[in-house]
């Protein structure tokens, strides 16, 4: 099936763009300067050789990243190609980005493979759900590179001469997130483990013996496939503020599951008899599956005394509007609050934003017990033992400059303020020469083993990188 | 690369049109007419230029950008300008747009390819370096005549033109970067070729700006293609000037501009 697509998505494309090639030549462009901007195909991309230090085991892994970037840049037709490899991802070669683009002057309309991102947010959103994210790499990678390119058609009108837009995205496929699987990965053993609340990665190796990459596989093809997303995003810009309002339909990206049947797997564990064949049967019988929502979202940004301003909320509305399911995730709403200001201390920046989610209808969560052998259990995928069903993190980051930018040291430091976890990066860029960057840097998890960042605390590193742009 | 256009920029850089910009005047009495002068001259309704800025350290490393300005008066006498890096390549297409609002801040965003969205930005600081230049926000300011004192402190010739030297003093300052500044402006043109800025703190000079190229006629603008401007603390300099396309050097006055390159739809999708 999503071969097919993928075949109907390229023909299309590349017969739009044989099409617009000679529809470009014969217009030769129509803007007051359209005879003097670029119509060339351009040929840019990245270099990114690197080498990662793991302070735990003194490991040293080099990599070598990059993409490759190929745009016909026409002024009413535009085809873009890009390509990028990560040795060690999941997928170590892949198109982020295939598509053609017709601009017009109130409509552009877009097919192919595309990463869209919405939001006001600075690398944190909660009203971008359009694409999945590549958690190869951990979330280490900028927000822009963890996206994974989705096939779609996108129609964008604009209103007010230019200054507002509505956005409609349609696309026929649904990608999940992608979770690392490979614990001997050249990037580092970024794998979550799908089971952490009843067991470890090893505890399953030496039961069933599937290896580790083999496991979260596994989770991954009992998990039920889904199609189709849409969305539609409206943005204008009035009296110094920026606004915009969003749906969008489609699915959770974190897969939801029948925790009974779960439960299953620690039970055979326990009792010493889990093996392959009943491992692969309660994975089966837990209904992995990504909840159907939609997703109403407001965005905002507007400069409020010299300070960035930015502010997401979102309503995600699930088929649990009564919280009372316990396998299906209940309605939320989510949020990001923040802004940067510059300092008048050396040239620094400093940026501090707050995201957060609450959980509706926490108390039906608490209500979803049954009775076992070994007392009453909470069967509600989304129950927390500690009772705390609103989270909040905070994203802080300092930046300066020294010799005419030559010189750019950063901090950036993540906190959830429920679990006490946190990652720190202290990292500096050196300008070596035009488009060739040095970066060093050195990055830090910490928190308790079952926290997004304490259970990456074997993971701090050192890290040296080259950026060569062409 | 990115990290350095993440800061606050703003898209007056097409300030840095004015500095090649003059108009033709006639002669001066005293040290505030030759300013007032210089303060009046015009540079056209529109304004469009490929720009280079070599960023030279003082061994002498070079690192370029080149960067195309599209700048002019909305129907509301309103200042609307667009900026587009083409080189390096690490930054390429980002663009900055500015909106000039009458009686409120202006309004300023910024495209960055590699966050794939627009961002509404702030004015930078005033002493902050411009874009890793040796200009400064407060270097590229427009300034209230008034704000300073004039005194002519002489007439000579400097680079073959005929030249008024006249030191400007704050009148207040505290709000200002420099305790004071001395132009070379030409008789001919009223251009400052040479301008030297003081620190404010010690009272040395700190930066000076000189024009290098010839002074030429653009659309009837009297207009020079290339300054550059020094920081004697730290050895470097800036080198700005017209670039060539196609083989000519691109920089217009009073031509049409499409309205739809001011805005927020050509900020996205650079078209």
């Amino acid at each position: 099936m999503f071969k097919t697509k993928t075949k109907i998505f390229a023909v299309v494309t590349l017969i739009i763009l044989l099409v617009g090639s000679t529809t470009a030549a014969a217009d030769n462009g129509g803007s007051f300067y359209g005879g003097q901007e670029e119509t060339e195909t351009e040929i840019n991309g990245e270099l990114n050789p690197q080498f990662r230090i793991f302070s735990d085991d003194g490991e040293i892994n080099e990599n070598l990243s990059g993409n490759l970037d190929i745009t016909y840049p026409g002024q009413t037709h535009e085809f873009k190609f890009l390509l990028g490899f990560q040795p060690g991802a999941v997928e170590e070669i892949e198109f982020n980005e295939l598509y053609y683009q017709y601009y017009g002057e109130k409509y552009n309309f877009l097919i192919g493979k595309n990463r869209t991102i919405w939001g006001k947010g600075d690398q944190v959103h909660v009203v971008d759900n359009l694409n999945g994210e590549d958690m190869s790499d951990f979330i280490n990678p900028d927000y822009k590179e963890r996206q994974i390119g989705e096939e779609m058609i996108k129609i964008d009108r604009y209103f007010r001469g230019g200054n507002a837009n509505l956005e409609f995205v349609y696309t026929p496929d649904f990608t999940p997130n992608r979770l690392a699987e490979d614990p001997d990965s050249p990037l580092g053993n970024w794998v979550l483990n799908p089971f952490s609340a009843q067991m470890t990665l090893s505890d399953l190796e030496r039961n069933t013996g599937y290896s580790t990459v083999e496991i979260i596989k596994q989770v991954k093809e009992a998990t039920a496939d889904e199609d189709n997303q849409f969305a539609l995003r409206f943005t204008d810009s009035r009296g110094g503020t920026d606004y915009g309002f969003s749906y969008y339909h489609g699915y959770l990206r974190e897969p939801a599951y029948d925790k009974k049947e779960l439960q299953k797997i620690k039970n055979n564990l326990e009792a010493g008899i889990l093996n392959k064949s009943n491992f692969n049967s309660s994975l089966e019988a837990a209904d992995l599956h990504y909840d159907e929502v939609d997703v109403f979202g407001f965005e905002l940004a507007r400069v409020i005394a010299d300070i960035n301003s930015r502010f997401e909320m979102a309503y995600y509305r699930t088929d649990d509007t009564d919280g009372n399911d316990p396998t299906v995730r209940n309605n939320k709403i989510a949020w990001v609050i923040g802004g940067d200001r510059d300092l008048p201390i050396s040239n620094l920046n400093l940026n501090l934003q707050f995201t957060g989610e609450k959980i509706l209808d926490n108390d039906q969560i608490e209500n979803n017990v049954i009775t076992t052998k070994n007392g009453p259990k909470n069967i509600d995928v989304q129950y927390n033992k500690d009772g705390d069903y609103t989270t909040n993190r905070a994203i802080l980051q300092l930046e300066d400059s020294y010799q005419n930018k030559k010189i750019i040291p950063e901090l950036v430091w993540v906190y959830n303020l429920n679990d006490n976890d946190y990652t720190l990066e202290a990292s500096v860029d050196y300008e070596l020469k035009q488009d060739l960057i040095l970066t060093i840097s050195h990055k830090i998890f910490s928190g308790d083993e079952d926290t997004t960042f304490g259970q990456f605390e074997d993971n701090d590193y050192s890290s040296v990188a080259l950026n060569y742009s062409f | 690369m990115r990290k350095i256009l993440e800061n606050n920029y703003s898209v007056i850089l097409f300030t840095i049109l004015i500095v090649f910009a003059a108009a033709f005047s006639a002669a001066a009495i005293d040290g505030r007419e030759v300013m007032e002068r210089v303060e009046d001259r015009k540079s056209g309704d529109t304004q469009h230029a490929l720009a280079g800025m070599d960023l030279i350290d003082k061994s002498g490393n070079v690192r370029s950008r080149v960067i195309e300005i599209w700048s002019q008066d909305n129907k509301d006498d309103l200042r609307e300008s667009v900026m587009v890096f083409h080189e390096p390549s690490s930054v390429k297409d980002t663009r900055f747009l500015q909106l000039e609002n009458e009686d409120a801040d202006d309004d300023q965003w910024i495209y960055l390819p590699d966050l794939g969205r627009v961002r509404r930005i702030s004015g930078g600081q005033g002493s902050d370096s411009f874009m890793g230049t040796d200009f400064t926000y407060d270097d590229m300011k427009s300034r209230e005549i008034d704000d300073f004192k004039y005194e002519l402190l002489r007439e000579e010739e400097f680079n073959d033109y005929q030249t008024y030297v006249v030191e400007a003093i704050p009148k207040n300052p505290e709000t200002e970067q420099y305790a004071k500044t001395i132009s070379w402006v030409t008789k001919e043109h009223y251009i400052p070729i040479k301008l030297e800025m003081y620190d404010k703190d010690s009272e040395e000079l700190y930066k000076v700006m000189t024009v290098n190229s010839e002074i030429k006629k653009v659309d009837g603008i009297w207009t020079a293609f290339s300054t550059t401007m020094e920081n004697l603390d730290t050895g470097h300099s800036t080198r700005l000037y017209v670039q060539q396309r196609d083989g000519n050097y691109l920089l217009e006055y009073n031509k049409k501009i499409d309205d739809s390159r001011f805005t927020q739809q050509h900020l996205r999708t650079g078209r």
